[in-house]
């Protein structure tokens, strides 16, 4: 299929005795914001690496922008931005002359007027412009990741591979980054983020990919893992939650509700004000019926799974560097 | 077009690089000092000892840039050669700018050649460099003969040389003791493409000149002379008889080649087969 | 999972570069092989047993108008003190010398040992022979081309380190001292006949191969041209004595700028010294026999103080010293504790004082006869080869005993 960006089949790698990707068919549609997700050492990088030709796979293929690799990665790679494992440049030259020696090392179309104004469109973007001569030696590390991420940019990829890109940056930082890559994927970049930071990834992608001892153990959009569970969240308002009313409301629910209800109620964990939280199937006008019935209906919430249940729930090293 | 554009990268990033100039300017000032204690205390070494010529250039200064050359040749113009070579793609590696040339996508035998092409630059950078310098300080510390204007320097063989052959011989000095440098430049490029160290690429290198050196001086070891990198490199010499003896200069030359062809295509193997994890 | 296709491709990569070095190598260590050797359509030899040996043999003996301009290096094991009015001797036959030659014919050529550091020349031209040491910036001159003298590095050239083997004997007697055919070889890029000179007993030798401290010497000459490429002169116990080689050589005349006496400005001017062979040479007031232990002569010794006597490889070489010279000899080599030559056999030379010397296959004797009961005055003689100490107690017997004619 053409409209896919990344496709790997069956892609294995090893490491002498170590097993770092086992069988892995990655497959990132054209213009998805798709999340890498897996703990530290789960094979993401070495997947990342094999996309780019840096790493050559044991056993497999990759097919990046319709060419494959790394048979065809001088055709593919101009299309790639890529940032991985953190950014580096040569330490005693400012930002500004990294990124013009790494873009003059592969000539392009257009002449050097185009390619200095890609470099500082590039900076630009990233709140680079203004940091002057500066060596890169002399960076914050914050400012050491927005260099790059504008590296990546410079090209104008239409695939922007990324890896922790918002590994050290202050929060401005991140919302400048964030709001970048949205911007760029509503060009029609597609992005690959990597990450370890579920929440960072809850937030920006479309799609999600996740590694677990170098297999793909989930790959799915966001909207359909987080599609409802099919339960309904509901909270009683109720005058005093001590007192016998807590027990009344829960005993009208079940009548009105029958096996609807699927737990038994409890106190609503919110502290400001009584109630009681039911669990209920979500069939019916559940709301209505409980409204008829006389109860207070203070809050009823379609329940959906986090990023984070569904990693857990399907990872085994859990804890090891991944959080919400 | 694509390999002019990335050496022409590569040479900048050496000479934005103050390591570079240091280097060079070190390499320059070895024959500067020893011109400086020549010329003032008249004491060359007895003939036979030291280095080449250092006994005929106290009356002739113009012979000076190819003695220089000889004095930077056993040692210090290869530890120069093997740091820049060996800091070639290691050095990249440790930086981690290596797997960024990689993916804009620099190909890699390209980025190989183009790193070669800049070892090599530097090599003659230097040898240019401690060439003019020291011909500087020899006319300058050394003076020149009286008479010697005209044709007064001898060869080796006791005829004269005109100052026209003088520095065609000269520079052609210049040529082999470059050439010379490609054995050690190939086998710290080779290890810098399989190592991550760019200190430990030096220092194979280096390794590989000391051993050729020892084993050189070890009649014992005269059955693989023939394939020690260092084995024709006082050859330049004969570059002073007369006629010139071409010999040892041309068996240098091939020698030079066949190492460097040999280390340059495992490190090509190598380079272009290599996962980087770096 | 198919094999990804680029690791085949690495694989081969890897074979073709292991192979190109396989390949560079052998041909550096191997040289090249005898089928791409110059030199080939000359005229056949070597494989004819007895005749080729013999033809071999004389084409070689009539290399001196051969032109060629090489390299070549040789080597000596000869550890020899290094003493006054020897000049290089003992590095040319102790060490490794490296040479340079232009050879337009046996009176006119240069040699130039080489060093690290400089060059030594000898311009051969005129009867003359002309000295430069770069080292030492000095020109010598007026040293005499012919006559005794001590070796000098163009002796150790393979052409005529090869000739002076074969001189005092025909082929066909070298054949029937045991010359033999070694098949062939290539030196210095050219195919080259062998020939194996031994010390077999003959009629007039019976004895010759036990008193020869050497055991045969190898001598390998261009088959295109007769020109002696390399030798190699090895002792009884296997160990090389002196060898010699072509590194590079090219047959033709040679360039004649290269022959032209350098006048370098500045340098010094000295007149040659006179070593110590030549020295005795003229200045020896006897005249030595036409025959010595059995071996004929190969000088005239009424021209002459220095003799070489012998036949294929057993060698001897007299001087006949000034008597003061040849007693501070030896009282010299008795100080350094050496042995009286034949102690137990007095009575082959009585009266007379000897010391034995030896180094690696060399031996040589000082013999000093002093004056007294009816002889004529004290004489004193140095006689050396590569020889048992049994030849030379012979020779000094007969030296002792026979009464001298006195030279013209």
């Amino acid at each position: 299929m053409s409209d896919l960006a990344v496709q790997t089949q069956g892609l294995t790698k090893r490491f002498g005795r170590v097993q770092a990707v086992t069988d892995v068919d990655l497959r990132v549609t054209e213009g998805d914001r798709y999340g890498f997700l897996g703990p530290n050492g789960s094979g993401k990088t070495a997947t990342v690496r094999m996309l780019l030709g840096l790493v050559l796979p044991t056993a497999g293929r990759v097919r990046v922008l319709g060419g494959r690799v790394p048979q065809d990665a001088a055709r593919v790679l101009p299309q790639v931005g890529a940032m991985v494992e953190g950014p580096a440049a040569i330490g005693h030259l400012s930002g500004r002359a990294n990124l013009r020696l790494l873009d003059a090392a592969v000539p392009t179309p257009g002449g050097r007027r185009t390619r200095r104004r890609r470099v500082e469109d590039a900076l630009e973007a990233l709140g680079l412009a203004q940091v002057g001569r500066r060596p890169v030696r002399a960076y914050s590390l914050g400012m050491r990741q927005r260099l790059g991420i504008a590296s990546a940019l410079v090209r104008r990829p239409r695939l922007l591979v990324l890896d922790e890109p918002t590994n050290g940056l202050d929060p401005q930082g991140i919302a400048l980054v964030t709001d970048l890559l949205l911007q760029l994927s509503a060009q029609g970049t597609t992005l690959l983020v990597s990450s370890h930071l579920l929440s960072e990834v809850e937030h920006l992608c479309t799609r999600v990919g996740v590694m677990d001892r170098g297999h793909l153990v989930v790959q799915d959009d966001v909207d359909a893992l987080r599609a409802p569970t099919g339960r309904l969240l509901v909270t009683l308002a109720v005058r005093d939650q001590d007192d016998d009313d807590g027990a009344r409301a829960a005993a009208l629910a079940g009548q009105l509700l029958g096996s609807r209800l699927l737990e038994s109620p409890v106190p609503a964990p919110d502290p400001g004000a009584a109630g009681v939280r039911l669990v209920v199937a979500d069939a019916g006008d559940v709301v209505g019926d409980l409204v008829r019935g006389g109860l207070a209906v203070r809050e009823a919430v379609v329940e959906r799974r986090t990023l984070t249940d569904v990693v857990l729930s399907r990872t085994t090293a859990v804890g090891e560097g991944m959080g919400a | 077009m694509r390999l002019a554009a990335l050496t022409g990268v590569e040479l900048r990033k050496l000479a934005l690089r103050p390591r570079t100039w240091v280097s060079v300017g070190l390499l320059c000032a070895l024959p500067v000092v020893v011109a400086a204690f020549l010329g003032t205390s008249e004491l060359a070494p007895r003939p036979g000892q030291g280095p080449a010529f250092l006994s005929a250039v106290l009356g002739n200064g113009q012979l000076y840039p190819a003695a220089a050359l000889g004095i930077v040749v056993p040692i210090f113009l290869p530890v120069a050669v093997c740091v820049v070579a060996g800091d070639a793609i290691a050095g990249e590696a440790q930086a981690g700018t290596l797997r960024y040339l990689l993916v804009r996508p620099v190909g890699r035998t390209r980025l190989l050649v183009a790193k070669l092409f800049a070892v090599l630059a530097f090599t003659l950078g230097a040898v240019v460099a401690v060439a003019l310098v020291s011909f500087v300080a020899g006319t300058q510390l050394l003076g020149t003969r009286p008479d010697a204007l005209g044709t007064t320097t001898a060869s080796l063989s006791g005829t004269s040389l005109s100052p026209q052959e003088l520095l065609v011989r000269t520079l052609l000095v210049m040529a082999y003791v470059s050439v010379s440098m490609l054995g050690v430049a190939a086998l710290a490029l080779l290890l810098s493409t399989l190592v991550d160290s760019p200190l430990v690429a030096a220092l194979g290198g280096l390794a590989l000149l000391v051993a050729s050196t020892v084993l050189v001086g070890l009649d014992a070891a005269s059955a693989i002379h023939d394939l020690l990198p260092t084995r024709y490199w006082l050859a330049w010499v004969d570059l002073f008889r007369d006629p010139i003896l071409w010999t040892d200069v041309r068996r240098g030359v091939l020698m030079q080649l066949g190492w460097a062809g040999v280390l340059l295509a495992a490190a090509w193997a190598s380079f272009t087969t290599r996962d980087i994890t770096s | 999972m198919p094999a990804a296709p680029h690791r085949r491709a690495a694989g081969l990569r890897w074979v073709v570069v292991v192979l190109g070095t396989v390949l560079l190598v052998t041909a550096a260590l191997v040289g090249r092989p005898a089928w791409s050797a110059g030199g080939g359509d000359g005229p056949e030899g070597g494989d004819a047993g007895g005749d080729g040996v013999t033809r071999v043999l004389a084409r070689a003996a009539a290399s001196a108008s051969v032109p060629f301009t090489g390299t070549a290096t040789s080597s000596g094991a000869l550890g020899l003190p290094d003493l006054p009015r020897l000049g290089d001797v003992a590095a040319l036959v102790g060490e490794s010398t490296r040479t340079r030659t232009w050879w337009a014919g046996e009176g006119t050529w240069r040699t130039d040992v080489l060093t690290a550091t400089g060059e030594r020349g000898q311009y051969a031209s005129g009867g003359q022979l002309t000295g430069w040491d770069y080292e030492r910036d000095a020109i010598t001159v007026d040293a005499p081309l012919s006559g005794a003298r001590l070796p000098r590095a163009s002796d150790l050239l393979p052409p005529t380190l090869a000739r002076s083997l074969l001189a005092g004997a025909t082929p066909e007697q070298l054949v029937e001292q045991g010359a033999t055919d070694i098949g062939e070889r290539v030196v210095a890029g050219r195919l080259a006949d062998g020939v194996r000179l031994r010390t077999t007993p003959t009629a007039e030798q019976p004895d010759a191969s036990r008193l020869s401290t050497l055991d045969h010497a190898d001598v390998w000459v261009d088959r295109a041209t007769g020109l002696p490429l390399a030798v190699d002169v090895v002792d009884i116990v296997g160990g090389p004595v002196v060898s010699a080689a072509f590194d590079d050589v090219a047959l033709g005349a040679p360039n004649p700028a290269a022959l032209v006496v350098p006048d370098p400005p500045g340098a010094s001017v000295r007149t040659a010294e006179v070593d110590v062979a030549a020295g005795a040479a003229t200045a020896a007031p006897w005249a030595l026999p036409d025959q010595l232990a059995g071996l004929p002569a190969l000088q005239d010794p009424l021209s002459t103080g220095a003799v070489a006597y012998g036949t294929g490889l057993l060698r001897l070489a007299v001087v006949s010293l000034p008597a003061e010279q040849g007693r501070q000899a030896l009282f010299a080599a008795e100080a350094a504790g050496a042995d009286p030559l034949d102690p137990a056999d007095d009575a082959s030379t009585p009266a007379a004082r000897t010391a034995l010397v030896r180094a690696g296959a060399l031996s040589a004797a000082i013999v000093v006869v002093p004056d007294g009961e009816g002889r004529r005055e004290r004489r004193a003689y140095l006689v050396s080869g590569a020889v048992q100490p049994e030849l030379l107690t012979r020779a000094a017997a007969q030296l002792v005993t026979e009464p001298p004619e006195r030279r013209p």
